[in-house]
């Protein structure tokens, strides 16, 4: 019988392929984090949105689903110390309909470089080779100015489809200077950039997936196309 | 907020955007914006108060369009001095700005003392605090295109044991004849609860991986014969990572638990699945086999492959059951792959195909390959006379080929 990798498997190690040459780590963490992880140290404060039981699955005993793979960092950070960089490739959840582009479970890969030095020059540069390097050289980005409680500045990146419209890919930007403070680093000194990118969208973009879906139906139709 | 087109021609101008653009422009400078009918509805961010007033947004709209003129003047009071080290932003940043550049925030209601190095922040500017705010602030006004793009430089790898572990395994399941599954967490019994689940009918958890595996199995009846695994987390209560290999129809169970055994360095036993499980889930296929191990406990032997991973452009799927087809012809492998490529270019229903056996003859060293067929049709399930006709053409196209 031939045997089939998971897209998901092969677009996380795609993506890991370009940034290993660069010094990166993967780090593989857990489903189930505590609310300090998911938002008190990603900045994100009390009455943010993301917090409410519509937004994020609570465990009876207070602790949490993560709802993005950012919240694998303070435990990532607590054991070592810069200069850092970081791939947290994983499971993620949110409490939200499913439909064919949003599900309850997804996965997402985030990125996290903390040093001396790394601007966002870099970080611009990281997200366009990253992109490039999963579609080709030829393709067409707009960068946005967002906002994320964990980043200040914060970005968005944005490709153009083959139809001409523009697809928001990824949010970034350079670590929030209260999370660098959060783990005992001088944020004075110390910066770096985080990103994180949800891989669903990366293989509706790349390998034309149309339906969120299909990644966890266990469907052979959909597995089988992939070796 | 939703906000009309005309709402804007009022307050600027020489406004003539039509609503696309609008909405494109507002999202550029940092006001998240999707053009609806004839307006634009703003979405509101945590730290953005001047999203929640049209005066702010078009005091900022037009201090990022130099082109537009606002009708109205707006007034507005500071906050105290925050202290700005433009080396700090030029670090943040990557760029080579001088403390007169500051003076570029003026236009977005800021004062800017060069002197004392001190910039204010409008009242409706909150959470303005630090170098990486003003950062923040200056981006907006200078733009992307002047940040100068650089490389990460390139450093010594750095070893990721787990995920190269997680990695190996996959690939060697994986060069077994298995395929991998993604199943969900939640279960409708288990030992972690969820204060608000998804659907009250899965309110915990999963204990083990062989529900999902089952569902995998069922959602696939057309394979008779299937070997699946999942690598995943259950939760007993506490999380931990765990393989699951499920097989049907397995003939030689000794062996395929050897197999198993020697892939993932620890004794491994197949345990057959009850056929009430079985029925509850509606699953086709007879001699259903599971295992489970904690990933901890795997012990692999080689070390993954540097063959690069490549991602296929994906064939959409009917809704409607598939046809398969198996083919023994006289052929290598390497030759079968190519009657599988001719094949896909004759018969627009071929989603794909795939090698499942071959074989060579001990005494005569001919070698002869099985392959399996799954045709789709889009719209609806094969008629019997369709399925005859596509048999047909196959048989001709082979005899050709």
């Amino acid at each position: 019988m031939t045997g089939h990798l998971h897209p998901l498997t092969i677009v996380t190690e795609k993506i890991i392929e370009y940034f290993r040459p660069l010094g990166f780590e993967v780090v593989v963490g857990s489903d189930i984090v505590t609310t300090e992880e998911n938002f008190d140290s990603l900045n994100i404060p009390e009455n943010h949105p993301a917090r409410a039981e519509f937004d994020t699955f609570y465990l009876k005993d207070g602790r949490t689903l993560k709802a993005h793979s950012s919240a694998l960092y303070l435990e990532a950070m607590n054991d070592r110390t810069p200069p850092v960089r970081l791939l947290f490739p994983g499971r993620c959840y949110r409490n939200e309909a499913t439909d064919a582009t949003h599900n309850h479970t997804f996965y997402q890969i985030d990125a996290l470089v903390i040093d001396t030095e790394t601007n966002l020059g870099n970080l611009i540069s990281s997200l366009q080779g990253m992109i490039k390097h999963l579609v080709g050289n030829e393709v067409e980005f707009r960068l946005r100015n967002s906002y994320f409680p964990f980043t200040e500045p914060s970005i968005e990146l944005d490709m153009k489809l083959p139809g001409g419209q523009w697809l928001e890919i990824l949010g970034a930007g350079m670590v929030n200077p209260a999370v660098v403070e959060y783990y005992g680093l001088d944020p004075e000194k110390y910066q770096g950039f985080a990103f994180g990118v949800g891989l669903e969208r990366i293989l509706n973009v790349v390998s034309g997936v149309d339906d969120v879906r299909h990644n966890l139906s266990g469907d052979y139709r959909y597995i089988g196309q992939y070796k | 907020m939703k906000l009309d087109i005309k709402q804007f021609i009022g307050a600027i101008e020489n406004f003539n955007w039509n609503v696309e653009e609008l909405a494109t422009n507002l999202s550029a400078i940092g006001h998240e914006a999707d053009a609806i009918n004839e307006g634009v509805e703003v979405s509101l961010t945590a730290n953005r108060k001047d999203c929640q007033e049209f005066d702010y947004l078009i005091f900022d709209l037009c201090a990022l369009y130099p082109e537009l003129k606002p009708i109205k003047t707006i007034s507005f009071s500071h906050q105290s001095p925050i202290n700005v080290s433009i080396e700090r932003i030029n670090q943040i940043l990557g760029t080579s700005l001088s403390i007169a550049d500051l003076t570029k925030l003026e236009r977005l209601g800021f004062i800017v003392d060069t002197e004392q190095s001190t910039v204010q922040a409008p009242d409706f500017r909150t959470g303005i605090n630090t170098n990486a705010d003003i950062a923040e602030e200056i981006l907006r006004v200078v733009g992307f295109a002047n940040i100068p793009i650089s490389n990460l430089n390139e450093q010594p790898a750095v070893s990721s044991d787990r995920y190269q572990k997680l990695l190996s395994l996959k690939r060697l399941l994986v060069n077994a004849g298995m395929f991998e599954t993604v199943t969900y967490s939640f279960a409708s019994s288990g030992k972690v609860e969820l204060k608000n689940p998804h659907s009250t009918q899965e309110p915990y958890l999963r204990t083990s991986l062989l529900e999902g595996l089952l569902k995998t199995a069922a959602k696939n009846p057309f394979l008779k014969k299937l070997t699946c695994f999942e690598i995943s987390s259950i939760f007993n209560p506490e999380e931990q990572l765990v393989v699951g290999v499920l097989a049907t129809n397995l003939k030689n169970l000794e062996a395929m638990s050897q197999e198993n055994s020697e892939i993932l360095g620890t004794r491994v036993e197949f345990k057959l699945v009850e056929q009430n499980q079985l029925d509850q889930l509606n699953i086709k296929q007879n001699k259903v086999y599971f295992f489970e191990i904690p990933f901890d406990n795997v012990s692999i032997k080689a070390i993954s492959e540097d063959t690069k991973l490549e991602l296929a452009k994906f064939k959409p799927i009917s809704k409607f059951p598939p046809l398969t087809r198996d083919i023994t012809l006289p052929i290598t492998e390497p030759e079968a792959l190519t009657v599988v490529n001719n094949l896909s270019r004759q018969f627009k229903e071929l989603l794909f195909g795939e090698i499942i056996d071959s074989y060579e003859n001990p005494e005569t060293k001919k070698e002869s390959t099985t392959i399996r067929l799954f045709l789709q049709k889009m719209n609806s399930s094969f008629t019997e006379s369709e399925i005859l006709a596509i048999d047909s053409r196959m048989s001709d196209f082979l005899k050709t080929d």
